[in-house]
């Protein structure tokens, strides 16, 4: 565990870098207190690598995390966490809620422009999701598990509607 | 999908490695790769033995099916990790084709848990500048590699490759994040561009931390050798995008090339500094290493590779005009511990190594002299 580099306190808020009067970098690693009593509790917004971020999501698991599973691969949020990697591509519409600030932080945006693959492709796609998810959704109504069911239709809902804006 | 034994050509070499301009010292070479995913298949950490190989056989028909990929595939090493022996593996990574967690489930496979290794595989073209690395992190890893820095052909030619798979795959994307990834942070155009950059002027003028913390600080990751989590050796630096969600690949490619450029002119500058303002000492540096090189009779593989980096750098100050910086880059690769080993064909304990290895610099060089 890092400590403050000021009170020794074993907490880390800010890492910053200075130059002392030999020109050398000299970092500093501190604590919310003492960063604020130097001034520098401005720039808490310290550029964290994809790395950092996600292991940062290593810390306080919570029993909600272990409860939160997707649907398709059966990964629980807890998983990802500790591991920082997803199970399928439908982690991303199950975890949406939790990824979407995650995301945010590692790439600044939540929005993918460039290269697409092509519409009548993704069209081939939805229509494949659809059908493997009302497998899915039938198999649960049998098993009256309704709150899986709950989750899958509107999963089938969402596609649908991304169809539709195309 | 055969194993050949033939399949490491243990002298040749990888194209990426001859320059293209003679004053191509300071980039060595540019790296682009694709992380893609199948559409309805567990990510690779997620799915059975069963499904990893069912990947590796769709993926394969999807290489041989298009006549693009034929063509350029048609002498194409494919080789099924379960085939491979550490010491193979070793040089693939150290010919940068394989990625250091390539190895690694390598490795544990003598662990004899299968699960760990199976399924997974990597195509290599013959010139070693494309190679596909199956059920790494992602189902697919593309990769092109380009001598120098060379963004515009390498991309051209990686685009090209994912076109062509694409016409036989379906690959995971979704409307909002794009192409989707078993990370978060390859999500969007799962697009990684990196150089490999020799930087010994803005080391040895003591610039060199500032500015990779520049770097770091406008969104590029600086790594090592081998890319993630490997340590830097002979001031050679990797220098990457980290950003890959919300740029198009266009612009993460000009972004790049943005920074190399500058990298370029700051490294130049400071080679201007030391010849300027300590040319005793820095010549002295130079023949040093090139004397040592010449006239050893043991060398471990870190000590000759930064030898040989100071002697590239002496090569492209123009003090030293014995030597090319083309054998000089090939010198590096080969004497590399897996590379060595397969170079001469036969496994090798570290000390034998290190004698091969100074026989085989002395070797090089003379023959370079001719």
């Amino acid at each position: 565990m890092k400590q403050c580099s000021i009170c020794q306190k074993p907490e880390v808020n800010v890492v910053i870098t200075t130059i002392d009067k030999d020109g050398q970098f000299l970092e500093l690693a501190l604590c919310k207190e003492c960063a604020t009593k130097k001034g520098v509790g401005e720039i808490k917004k310290v550029k964290l690598t994809a790395h950092e971020i996600l292991a940062e999501l290593q810390e306080k698991i919570s029993d909600e995390d272990h409860n939160l599973i997707c649907i398709n691969c059966g990964l629980s949020y807890a998983d990802f966490r500790s591991h920082g990697r997803l199970g399928c591509e439908q982690c991303y519409v199950s975890f949406a809620l939790k990824l979407e600030p995650i995301i945010k932080r590692i790439h600044g945006t939540t929005n993918h422009t460039g290269k697409t693959i092509t519409n009548t492709k993704k069209k081939i796609t939805d229509r494949y999701e659809i059908k493997k998810l009302r497998t899915v959704l039938q198999s649960a109504i049998t098993k009256e598990d309704y709150e899986k069911a709950a989750k899958i239709r509107d999963r089938i809902r969402i596609i649908r509607l991304e169809t539709k804006q195309k | 999908m055969m194993y050949r034994d033939d399949s490491f050509a243990n002298q040749t070499l990888p194209a990426w490695l001859e320059p293209v301009s003679t004053n191509s010292s300071i980039v060595l070479s540019s790296r682009v790769r694709f992380a893609r995913n199948l559409a309805g298949f567990a990510f690779p950490n997620k799915a059975t033995i069963s499904e990893l190989n069912e990947i590796l056989e769709i993926v394969g028909i999807a290489i041989k099916k298009e006549q693009t990929m034929v063509q350029s595939f048609s002498q194409t090493n494919y080789l099924p990790i379960e085939q491979i022996t550490t010491l193979q593996a070793e040089f693939l990574l150290e010919r940068h084709l394989i990625s250091p967690d390539f190895l690694h489930r390598m490795r544990i496979k003598k662990d004899s848990k299968p699960e760990n290794s199976s399924g997974r595989g990597v195509f290599i073209n013959r010139d070693e500048t494309i190679s596909i690395m199956v059920n790494e992190e992602d189902h697919l890893r593309i990769q092109v590699l380009s001598p120098e820095c060379n963004f515009a052909n390498g991309f051209k030619k990686l685009d090209e490759f994912d076109n062509n798979l694409e016409s036989n795959l379906r690959f995971a994307y979704s409307q909002q994040y794009g192409y989707l990834t078993a990370c978060p942070s390859n999500v969007g155009t799962g697009l990684r561009a990196s150089i490999l950059i020799h930087l010994p002027g803005l080391v040895l003028t003591k610039e060199i931390e500032k500015i990779l913390r520049a770097i770091w600080q406008i969104g590029y990751a600086v790594r090592g050798l081998y890319g993630e989590g490997t340590e830097t050796r002979g001031h050679f630096f990797q220098i990457s995008n980290t950003v890959c969600l919300g740029q198009s690949e266009q612009e993460i490619l000009e972004g790049i090339e943005k920074v190399t450029s500058n990298l370029i002119s700051y490294e130049e500058k400071a080679r201007t500094y030391l010849i300027n303002n300590t040319k005793t000492e820095i010549e002295d540096k130079i023949f040093r290493a090139h004397g040592v090189l010449n006239s050893a009779r043991l060398i471990s593989n870190e000590e000759a590779f930064n030898f040989l980096a100071t002697v590239r750098l002496g090569v492209a100050m123009n003090i030293i005009s014995d030597v090319s910086i083309a054998t000089l880059n090939k010198i590096m690769l080969l004497i590399r511990p897996a590379n060595l080993q397969m170079f001469y064909n036969q496994e090798m304990p570290p000390h034998e190594r290190d004698e091969k290895r100074a026989a085989l610099i002395r070797e090089l060089l003379k023959n370079s002299n001719n």
